[in-house]
């Protein structure tokens, strides 16, 4: 191996490892805020749980008592932490279920529409915003323009609804909702296929917003880049138009678009819950919507935590790329 | 952009679009119903929700059923005797009913399962079945093994002893009968995570398959139910939001669901399938703080009744689906009457009442006492019936045309209990003054008013959130409770009880809405009930 490169691998793992150590006390802070802001909604699960008509209010006060709620929120939260350390995210107050599990049994779902949706938008964002600049001012990229605002512009609970009405009720095309037709006997690919169906419009609805907002960067990155110096130098040499789009242009142009890869990954899992519950797609969002109705704090801080990791990953691996693409950028 | 995606998406999946035709989704044998919120537990007595009933209604068998007046009937019990004082009821069983894994319901069973919520360790909010049973303090409190008032006679005979008689008796034997030999050696505190809740072993016509969180419930048909086999071999509940669920019953997915009244136009023109509309168990009302400032007259809380148009309140919310009511009861259920007038609009005698208690109308319209303007919050939930906001923004608009200024504060429910139900019992006169409230209620019987307006269910001992003490109420409604005659018990509650709540108005009845069932064309017999919306399910056939 080239010392050089050698080096290069170590000064990574030491950038990753230091990066990765500065997360805990942020987790802390981020869970610290949550468990706080938790605690300023009234009631608690046990509010939710009782029948006014048949539950003796001084059993639930016993059973509040006994789960802990009546205590300071630092003496709750440090409980909490304890069984964090000890690997344990708590357990669900209705069901008695394993917060970990509750959370792994939703979201390999969640993980699934999240990468399908960011998948499709980038694909079709890139290329997009790409051809909005380099055909700047042209019809092209004034329509591109036109529906990137208004994909920023209109809220994703609108275009859920709207994608229900029109592609589903309306034409017929697409389930609704759910994740799979109920008791169809369909497996294996028919099966996949019958998911897909149902994949379509959620996925649809997080990509297009992401579209709107990486069509709109992407073409802004491409024009910084086409106004550099060195394109005028390459043009001015007589370089063919592809190899100064493809070679001197893009190739510059993409690497902040790398970065906002990154950077979305954990924001289309944080903020797909509106779909989620409107496409009634059993993930995280819409165990995180349900949670919050319950007062169930444990799910709600796990989903939090999982959330925090993930943006913090997420930021991690954009710089971590951003450097590799670029090697004027140094780990410090 | 949306039409590359779409365009897409309609090429990758275009085939299987096309097949997909509403009678053609819904697997053969099998009805789908939609189910609002999750069960959570199958355990009878550990916090069973509102939205497990349909599955609880179809899994579970109990001494006593309701019919749709909410008079009981038998249902493991063939015949049913009372003593001369009315303390001791003696429930014969049937002999031929059967738990799913084929062993014989007994009073074995039944004492089993009663005494559980009789246990000091047992902590599943099911209280009120259990607590007018002679020897509850003492089981609860570890001094005997099992409630004194609940024996085995012989294997197919039970007897319950009441503290005192106790008119309501027979709406407390509706519990879900547990299979002792399955759960006695369950410690109470574990039932609720048991394994049971994945594979109940009930005695209902239909048995538990699957139970998957926050996504279905599917049953089986029960063979060997007692009440003859079900039709339908498989019933499958999914669980969604209501906007998801009315969607996918749009999309043929589902046979029944529940629907807003808002929504009763898009089924009826789909054509997919009709609208059933039932009364519903839940009446409306205006709750009012009869500690506040404001309300502690009760001049004025009738003057607030004076105000309100119930029929402008049917017209605009409920779309003429529903009724006003003069009693917060479903007016479906016996004890309800007509003969009580609902109270019509009159602005004029509710200004008088307002004057006379001493609120004058001042400058802007807004009345005044002492310096203090009239303008105060009204409350409504936003998890319970979608249209309570409108109420609320009706009363206020009402309210303000006799000089009383509301303005509006929604929370959702479990928001609200602890605000209204301190648990030190040091009650906030200034809290809330009046808020718009709905109450289930499922066992028909009018006992649930002692619940919120007698002195002793002031916080923290119960839920009296009107806070309202009246030696005359206690004495009323401890009354009514003693009255074991049917007929009685009726006549006192319509000419003695009702009125003299109406007179206090601590409680201030509004509307009995509809609930309305969006039915799939495929689905035949289907006839919700008010308290249940499974109880003819033996009659139901599917194409």
């Amino acid at each position: 191996v080239a010392p050089g490169l050698t080096a290069r691998s170590t000064s990574v793992a030491a950038y990753i490892a230091r990066r990765m150590l500065a997360m805990v006390p942020l987790l802390v802070g981020v869970t610290i805020a949550v468990f706080g802001i938790m605690q300023l909604i009234p009631g608690n699960p046990m509010h939710v749980l009782m029948n006014p008509q048949v539950t003796d209010p001084q059993s639930v006060a016993r059973l509040e008592k006994e789960l802990g709620f009546l205590d300071p929120w630092p003496v709750q939260y440090l409980r909490w932490l304890r069984q964090l350390a000890a690997g344990n995210l708590g357990y669900s107050y209705l069901t008695g279920k394993s917060v970990g599990v509750v959370i792994g049994e939703n979201l390999p779902r969640t993980l699934l529409l999240g990468s399908v949706a960011v998948l499709v938008g980038f694909v079709i964002a890139v290329p997009l915003g790409v051809l909005s600049a380099l055909k700047r001012y042209s019809l092209a990229d004034r329509a591109v323009t036109l529906l990137a605002f208004g994909g920023i512009s209109v809220p994703e609970f609108f275009i859920c609804m709207m994608l229900v009405y029109w592609v589903s009720l309306r034409l017929g095309a697409l389930p609704p909702s759910g994740f799979e037709t109920m008791f169809s006997g369909l497996a294996g690919l028919p099966l996949w296929l019958d998911r897909l169906q149902h994949l379509v419009l959620p996925a649809t609805a997080i990509a297009l917003p992401l579209v709107a907002g990486v069509v709109r960067f992407t073409r802004s990155a491409v024009l910084d880049v086409l106004s550099e110096d060195y394109v005028r130098t390459a043009r001015a040499k007589g370089a063919p138009g592809r190899t100064v789009t493809f070679k001197h242009t893009l190739r510059n142009a993409l690497i902040p678009v790398i970065t906002l890869l990154g950077l979305t990954v954990p924001n289309v899992l944080s903020g797909a819950f509106a779909v989620e519950y409107i496409f009634d797609w059993p993930g995280i969002g819409t165990l995180a919507v349900r949670s919050v109705a319950n007062r169930e704090y444990s799910i709600i801080l796990g989903i939090n935590l999982l959330t925090a990791v993930m943006v913090m990953a997420g930021n991690l691996i954009a710089d971590v790329l951003y450097a590799l693409a670029d090697p004027r950028i140094r780990y410090a | 952009m949306l039409a590359v995606l779409l365009v897409m998406a309609l090429v990758l999946t275009s085939g299987m679009a096309l097949q997909a035709a509403p009678a053609r989704r819904l697997p053969p044998g099998t009805v789908i119903l939609g189910l609002e919120g999750d069960p959570e537990r199958m355990v009878s007595t550990i916090w069973p929700v509102a939205t497990s009933r349909p599955v609880f209604d179809l899994l579970y068998s109990s001494l006593v059923k309701p019919n749709d007046k909410m008079e009981f009937k038998a249902d493991l019990a063939e015949q049913i005797r009372f003593s001369a004082d009315k303390r001791t009821i003696t429930f014969m069983m049937r002999k031929d009913a059967k738990f799913h894994d084929g062993r014989p319901v007994t009073a074995h069973d039944v004492a089993f399962t009663y005494n559980m919520m009789a246990l000091p360790d047992y902590n599943g909010g099911q209280d009120a079945f259990v607590g007018f049973i002679e020897g509850v303090e003492d089981a609860k409190a570890g001094r005997t093994r099992g409630m004194a008032g609940v024996r085995v006679v012989d294997d197919y005979t039970i007897q319950f002893t009441t503290k005192q008689a106790f008119a309501p008796v027979l709406a407390r034997m509706t519990m879900g009968i547990l299979p002792k030999h399955i759960l006695e050696s369950v410690p109470v505190r574990q039932l609720g995570t048991h394994e049971f809740n994945q594979k109940a072993i009930t005695s209902g016509p239909y048995r538990l398959v699957e139970y998957t969180q926050n996504r279905q419930v599917v049953l089986e048909a029960n063979p060997a139910y007692y009440g003859g086999k079900p039709k339908i071999q498989r019933i499958v509940f999914r669980i969604a939001s209501p906007q998801a669920l009315l969607a996918a019953w749009l999309d043929g997915q589902l046979h029944a669901a529940d629907i807003p009244v808002s929504e009763i136009p898009i089924v009826e023109r789909s054509g997919l399938g009709k609208v059933l509309s039932v009364p519903s168990e839940r009446p409306t009302y205006l709750g009012i703080n009869t500690k506040s400032v404001f309300f502690a007259d009760d001049r004025v809380r009738r003057a607030v009744s004076l105000a309100l148009n119930r029929d402008e309140m049917v017209r605009v919310i409920l779309d003429n689906r529903g009724q006003a009511i003069s009693q917060v009861h479903p007016p479906q259920f016996w004890a309800y009457t007509d003969q009580i007038p609902i109270p019509k609009q009159d602005a004029a005698r509710a200004s008088a009442l307002l004057d006379e208690a001493g609120w004058r109308m001042g400058p802007n319209n807004v009345r005044a006492k002492d310096g203090r303007a009239f303008e105060v919050d009204i409350w409504h939930v936003t998890d319970r019936e979608s249209y309570q906001g409108d109420l609320a923004a009706m009363v206020q608009q009402q309210l303000g045309r006799v000089g009383i200024k509301l303005n509006i504060r929604a929370y959702d429910s479990p928001s609200l209990w602890p605000r209204v139900l301190p648990r030190d019992g040091r009650i906030d006169t200034n809290v809330y003054h009046i808020m718009v409230a709905s109450i289930s209620i499922l066992d028909g019987d009018p006992h649930w008013v002692r619940t919120y307006l007698h002195s002793q269910q002031l916080p923290p001992r119960g839920i009296n959130y009107m806070y309202y003490e009246d030696a005359k109420m206690d004495e009323l409604l401890d009354g009514q409770a003693l009255m074991t005659s049917p007929v009685l018990r009726k006549n006192y509650w319509h000419r003695v009880v009702w009125p003299y709540i109406n007179e206090k108005a601590p409680i201030v009845p509004l509307i009995a809405p509809k609930r309305h069932f969006a039915v799939s064309n495929l689905l035949k017999g289907f006839a919700p009930g008010t308290n249940s919306r499974v109880n003819n399910v033996l009659n139901w056939t599917v194409e």
